[in-house]
């Protein structure tokens, strides 16, 4: 069997016994997804993401030996990802760099959502405008919020599964999307009749 | 809602897809190749630590290709010596020992009375049986010491050192069995006292053989002393010597059936002159 066949917890297994190439697979696999993660809930800071990304890696190489089976992986790392974040946000310097961000482009994303409302995407320019939009409008929302609704969109998680990252029950989970998918609406209320 | 609710709402699906068409970046390639490198170093380090553990492990036995076989072999001794002491060792092998023993002991009527109720609030036969059962063991921990005594006295070295200390010890030993055969007299059977008297005599006898066998050397080679001092004519040292002589082997009703004559002579010659030069002088004398 190839290694592209197998599952992230058998990938993750094979590599604790010592099969290194079984870590180059996973990682293919789960790099995009676990750095856009860490990166919107970084408010798009690509140098911190890039150092929280390392260190987030870095733990489950570290943690090998230990790795059990018993979850899923992507639940395990994204779990890992989550809780390096919340050390991060606790440290005195990124409250001020929060502070900072939202007096500098709090504003402008807000102008920005108003004036494209209700306008209708038509070239090009105009979707990557969108999607700018949109990925602001995600830096903007309250942590848990932006982490409910990145872990479903980047690990693709289930409401159980991102429950089990965040440390919450399943109804908060739910409830944090719900009200997560409203504060965008005033994005995504035009597109929808574009889609 | 349930997570695929979620899926179906329209302003999820929107999200989504707009969301995915711009989700493209990537982590630089430099940090995946710090990372790839850092997997796969961890793993090399883990399996270096692996071999060197392994080898370090062989290494030491094929150093020391005694070092297992040994190992098992002082094993075994040292459960077999365990095992034999707790079965023929009689300070283990009393009834306490043995699990099942014990408890069939102490399901008995007697010993319940032991354990619960106090000596003076018993019924009269009931309290002669108790004591009677009290001695008795008494009885049998005095004989089991005292054989063990006995036994360690008679097998050490000294034993034949000098007559006095073996008179001494034969004297001791006869108390003792004196002792024993009080002991016993009491309330055991007839067959028990004439089967640990038998047991004590045989030992006794034996140890005492082999402490005159010893003696009887000595006295031998003493004299073999005694008559090379007596040919090379050495009188003086012959004098000291056959003093030290009797002061180890007494006299018995003054008689040495041993000494050869010509030495009981010069030894009898001696004396009395060593006699006549003790006596004060007084003027009768002069």
């Amino acid at each position: 069997m190839k290694l592209n066949d197998l599952s992230d917890e058998d990938l993750m297994l094979s590599y604790r016994d010592g099969t290194a190439t079984a870590f180059d697979v996973l990682y293919t696999r789960h790099k995009g997804g676990l750095y856009r993660y860490v990166l919107r809930q970084l408010n798009n800071r690509p140098d911190i993401a890039a150092e929280l990304f390392q260190d987030v890696w870095m733990k489950v190489i570290n943690a090998r030996l230990s790795y059990q089976a018993s979850a899923k992986f992507t639940t395990w790392l994204y779990r890992l990802a989550h809780n390096r974040l919340v050390d991060y946000w606790r440290s005195e310097k990124h409250r001020r760099h929060q502070e900072e961000f939202e007096e500098t482009t709090g504003a402008q994303v807000a102008d920005s959502t108003v004036d494209n409302r209700h306008s209708e995407p038509h070239n090009e320019l105009q979707q990557k405008q969108v999607q700018q939009q949109i990925k602001q409008a995600i830096a903007e929302l309250p942590e848990e919020q932006r982490s409910a609704i990145l872990l479903k969109e980047e690990a693709a998680l289930s409401l159980a599964e991102i429950a089990q990252v965040t440390g919450v029950n399943r109804e908060t989970v739910k409830s944090r999307l719900r009200y997560g998918i409203k504060r965008l609406q005033g994005i995504l209320h035009p597109l929808r009749s574009v889609s | 809602m349930s997570s695929n609710d979620f899926d179906k709402d329209k302003d999820f699906q929107i999200l989504h897809e707009k969301y995915q068409a711009e989700a493209t970046e990537l982590p630089d390639k430099f940090i995946d190749t710090n990372i790839l490198q850092a997997a796969h170093r961890a793993v090399q380090a883990q399996a270096g630590l692996e071999n060197k553990i392994n080898s370090n492990v062989i290494k030491r036995i094929k150093k020391h290709p005694w070092y297992r076989p040994m190992s098992y072999v002082a094993i075994m001794v040292i459960s077999l010596s365990v095992v034999m002491k707790l079965a023929f060792d009689p300070e283990f092998a009393g009834p306490g020992f043995n699990g099942d023993d014990f408890v069939e002991e102490a399901q008995t009527p007697e010993a319940e009375m032991m354990t619960t109720k106090p000596l003076t609030s018993m019924p009269e036969e009931q309290r002669s049986s108790v004591k009677l059962i009290t001695e008795k063991s008494q009885q049998q921990a005095v004989v089991s010491e005292l054989k063990a005594k006995a036994k360690k006295r008679l097998m050490s070295p000294e034993a034949a050192s000098s007559p006095a200390v073996r008179a001494s010890r034969q004297s001791e030993l006869r108390l003792e069995s004196a002792a024993k055969g009080a002991a016993l007299s009491g309330p055991a059977s007839p067959m028990q006292r004439a089967m640990s008297d038998n047991a004590t005599d045989k030992v006794l006898q034996e140890s005492e053989q082999d402490v005159l066998a010893k003696e009887v050397i000595s006295q031998k080679n003493q004299i073999k002393k005694l008559m090379k001092l007596y040919d090379n004519k050495q009188n003086e040292k012959l004098k000291i010597a056959l003093l030290q002589y009797r002061k180890l082997y007494p006299l018995v009703d003054g008689v040495d059936k041993v000494l050869p004559k010509v030495l009981r002579n010069l030894e009898i010659k001696w004396d009395i002159e060593r006699k006549k030069e003790n006596v004060p002088k007084t003027p009768q004398n002069e």
